[in-house]
């Protein structure tokens, strides 16, 4: 991504600056691309007669999750159960889903087996809870709160984020939370035996390096002017309890909204 | 706290039947059963959680009044919260009942740019044209989190259990920006074990690298500094290509710095870049 690359063509800015993911399946195939990415800024620079500098502003270890903790956490997923999903949750996930081009298929019905590990490693998605998961035992559990086949990180994954899908989605979410916990709060050899696969199993070979260096700092400026721009617009829209049941209720949406009849 | 622990389990255990190992202390159903209903009872306090975020709609690092929010209400309930660990604003612990075992939860709460939208509704409609919006969902694990510690609180209080509960955001995962940071400043030292939960359309869980599609990252800036001139009169950059093969057969690309030199220098090279 080019985060700085001038102001018009005709004007060779003196500032340059890119932003770079080195995205790999493992720490030491990060570490040499991160490397690799140094040396080609460097020798760009030399090429060029700039100088340059870089800065680490974020990174994530590929997850990696506790067997045992999964394992009690499956049980507590089955017993809840994926919420009752009204019609017009569904009709609302089906008019999305047509809306995007996406296959039409509603909501999820039914809970997902615990899924296998594969055997190989293909690469896709990464989280910064990698870090955590190579630190002590950790799972993440997916909870049913949005609508199937939407792209990501785009309008669509909002659509159902504050409408009865996400309300639902999340009350069971806190019950298999709340179940788990106790779990391991009543049955101490379970907390035991997590460990018992986090230091034999998974780290037996492989050993947690930070990517951070000394100097390395959050990026805490990050996002500051993008944000500020548009919170004053933002604030009007603040959700209020007080007044309002629901935030569609605030926003005078009626549920669903779709464009047209859907079967 | 080791011995109160055993002595718990073990008070617990007490109507398993003599000679069994103790596997499954028999209020643990009980129990279980009583914190889904008290979650049920909470439906409204979940919702508005879900809501409240959702409307704050704030990018990673920014999450001040998502974490305001917060961390009032876990105050509101009997939690203890430091604020601004790990040296991030927005970061924060907080923490319910004492002794082992600890037990930390932690989801995310940051969104995504230009995602802003009107839940409800089934085409592309903005509240704030522009803005940034929760178009990952990021806005619920909180609600999630904080339903299941207050339930979990009542409960351990009620029935004397041992342990305690940690409640972590994540701060900019969009960025994939904080929680190195938070292992680097140890907040993890003495936890457990840690129940993280993200948004889905599945309900589901997996363990070691799941389905295998996961994969990790470093995120760099790199800044070039030169002279300003007049476009012609310095040489031009050119973008180049370099890549390597993947260990899974993928090509995993990157374009080289020279493209990082040539934005440096002028802006007119497109950039050539594969995704990794």
């Amino acid at each position: 991504m080019i985060l700085n690359g001038g102001d018009q063509p005709n004007v060779v800015p003196s500032e340059g600056a890119v932003w770079y993911f080195f995205r790999e399946i493992d720490y030491p195939h990060i570490k040499e691309l991160y490397a690799l990415g140094n040396t080609m800024a460097e020798a760009a620079a030399t090429m060029t007669g700039t100088t340059v500098d870089h800065r680490l502003v974020g990174s994530a270890w590929p997850f990696f999750f506790n067997k045992v903790i999964a394992e009690v956490q499956q049980k507590n997923i089955e017993a809840v159960g994926v919420p009752k999903w009204s019609e017009a949750d569904q009709t609302l996930a089906r008019a999305l889903q047509k809306e995007i081009g996406a296959k039409v298929e509603g909501l999820k019905e039914k809970v997902e087996p615990l899924e296998e590990p594969s055997k190989e490693v293909t690469g896709g998605v990464s989280d910064d809870v990698g870090d955590i998961s190579w630190n002590l035992p950790t799972v993440y559990m997916f909870y049913p709160a949005n609508i199937p086949n939407l792209p990501g990180h785009s309008w669509p994954n909002a659509v159902a984020m504050a409408t009865p899908i996400a309300h639902k989605g999340s009350t069971a979410g806190a019950k298999v939370q709340a179940m788990t916990a106790l779990d391991f709060l009543l049955r101490p050899e379970l907390v035991q035996q997590a460990w018992d696969y986090f230091r034999n199993v998974q780290t037996k070979d492989v050993h947690y390096e930070s990517f951070l260096g000394p100097d390395d700092r959050p990026a805490i400026e990050m996002n500051k002017e993008k944000m500020e721009k548009f919170v004053p617009d933002l604030k009007k829209y603040y959700y209020d309890p007080s007044r309002y049941k629901t935030y569609l209720e605030q926003m005078g949406i009626r549920y669903p909204t779709v464009k047209s009849a859907t079967p | 706290m080791k011995k109160l622990l055993v002595l718990t389990g073990f008070f617990l255990c007490g109507a398993a039947p003599r000679g069994l190992p103790a596997q499954q202390p028999a209020q643990l159903d009980a129990f279980k059963k009583e914190a889904a209903a008290e979650v049920d009872k909470l439906q409204a306090f979940t919702q508005q959680i879900v809501d409240e975020i959702f409307s704050f709609s704030e990018l990673g690092f920014q999450e001040f009044e998502t974490s305001r929010y917060l961390t009032g209400l876990l105050e509101k309930n009997g939690f203890r919260v430091e604020r601004g660990v790990a040296g991030i604003p927005t970061a924060w612990v907080a923490t319910s009942g004492s002794g082992k075992p600890v037990i930390a939860f932690i989801t995310d709460i940051d969104c995504i740019p230009r995602a802003s939208q009107k839940p409800g509704v089934a085409y592309h409609d903005p509240i704030v044209e522009g803005a940034p919006g929760h178009g990952e969902g990021h806005n619920s694990g909180m609600a999630v989190n904080l339903t299941a510690a207050l339930v979990l609180k009542r409960s351990m209080e009620e029935h004397h259990l041992a342990g305690t509960l940690k409640i972590f955001p994540g701060v900019a995962e969009e960025l994939l920006g904080t929680k190195a940071f938070y292992v680097r400043a140890g907040l993890f030292k003495d936890v457990d074990l840690v129940l993280g939960v993200h948004v889905s359309d599945r309900f589901a869980t997996s363990y070691a690298t799941g389905k295998g599609n996961g994969s990790g990252l470093v995120s760099v800036q790199y800044f070039f500094h030169g002279r300003a001139a007049h476009c012609g009169v310095r040489a031009v950059g050119r973008a180049q290509c370099a890549g390597r093969r993947g260990t899974d057969g993928h090509r995993l690309g990157l374009s080289a710095g020279a493209s990082a030199a040539a934005a440096a220098l002028t802006s007119r090279d497109p950039q050539r870049r594969r995704p990794a």
